[in-house]
């Protein structure tokens, strides 16, 4: 059992941020949190809403660490499989991995459409990250 | 970096809030003491929806207050909805910063387009730091 260490947050407010077609794209940056110095857990939960483009079958979203697509994932993808006759969807999900010795961790959610010929938009993103 | 300050949460427990294209209040949420100074408030979301009949949208909407009539936080949860589809559950999560607060409340809404459906469990989970 452990007690929370560290908590802080990133949200994209009002704003859309655009899934070029099958191109996986940073849709949240997250915080800087600040870890215990020795070893700790880091749970980030995320919830998104997005509007496919056109023809996309699914979506990938993962969490990399810092603000790029080019950061190492941490935990696993989470795939999304959705009928063509769905436009718009909300999920939520949440990754959990552990840090060592270290003084900051950022991570950052990217999402990736299937089989789209389209561009998706994000039209909402939170993200809380807690080390414990 | 922060550590969280208050915790509290609203469980509306089995409700049946009919849902027909008007945005409407299913579970207000706990009166929560913020710290004095600044704070973030982060509010996590479920909702259990059933009877989903026809396809067409939906929104999970946060106001402030009590009401709809209450400032929205944004963003706004959308989705679609499948004709027999039948039930569905969605979590959403909402962080907002406040200051010189002593109390926060918050309602969380939902509104249909194109189908009909019941709500019938929505629980709202506030925390501040």
């Amino acid at each position: 059992m452990s007690v929370p260490r560290s908590i802080d947050r990133s949200d994209l407010g009002g704003a859309t941020v655009t899934v070029p077609t099958t191109t996986e794209t940073v849709v949240l940056v997250g915080p800087t949190l600040q870890p215990p110095k020795d070893t700790s857990i880091v749970a980030v939960i995320v919830s998104l809403s997005m509007v496919q483009g056109t023809g996309a079958t699914g979506l990938t979203l993962r969490l990399r660490l810092g603000s790029t697509v080019g950061g190492t994932q941490v935990g696993q993808p989470y795939v999304v499989t959705t009928p063509s006759s769905i436009q718009t969807l909300t999920v939520s999900f949440v990754v959990t991995f552990p840090a060592y010795s270290t003084d900051y961790v950022q991570v950052c959610l990217t999402a990736q459409q299937t089989a789209a010929s389209g561009n998706g938009n994000v039209t909402a993103a939170a993200m809380v990250a807690i080390s414990f | 970096m922060s550590l969280p300050r208050s915790i509290d949460v609203v469980d509306a427990g089995s409700i049946s809030v009919p849902i027909t294209g008007t945005e409407t209040v299913v579970a207000v949420g706990p009166r929560l003491q913020t710290p004095k100074d600044t704070s973030v408030v982060l509010i996590q979301a479920c909702v259990y929806l059933t009877g989903i009949s026809g396809a067409g949208a939906a929104t999970i909407s946060l106001r402030q207050g009590t009401t709809t009539a209450g400032p929205l936080v944004q963003p706004q949860y959308q989705f679609s909805t499948v004709a027999g589809e039948g039930s569905l559950t969605l979590t959403a999560m909402w962080t907002q910063s406040v200051s010189q607060t002593d109390y926060v409340q918050y309602s969380l809404t939902v509104n249909g387009s194109g189908a009909t459906f019941t709500c019938s469990r929505a629980v709202l989970h506030c925390i501040s730091f």
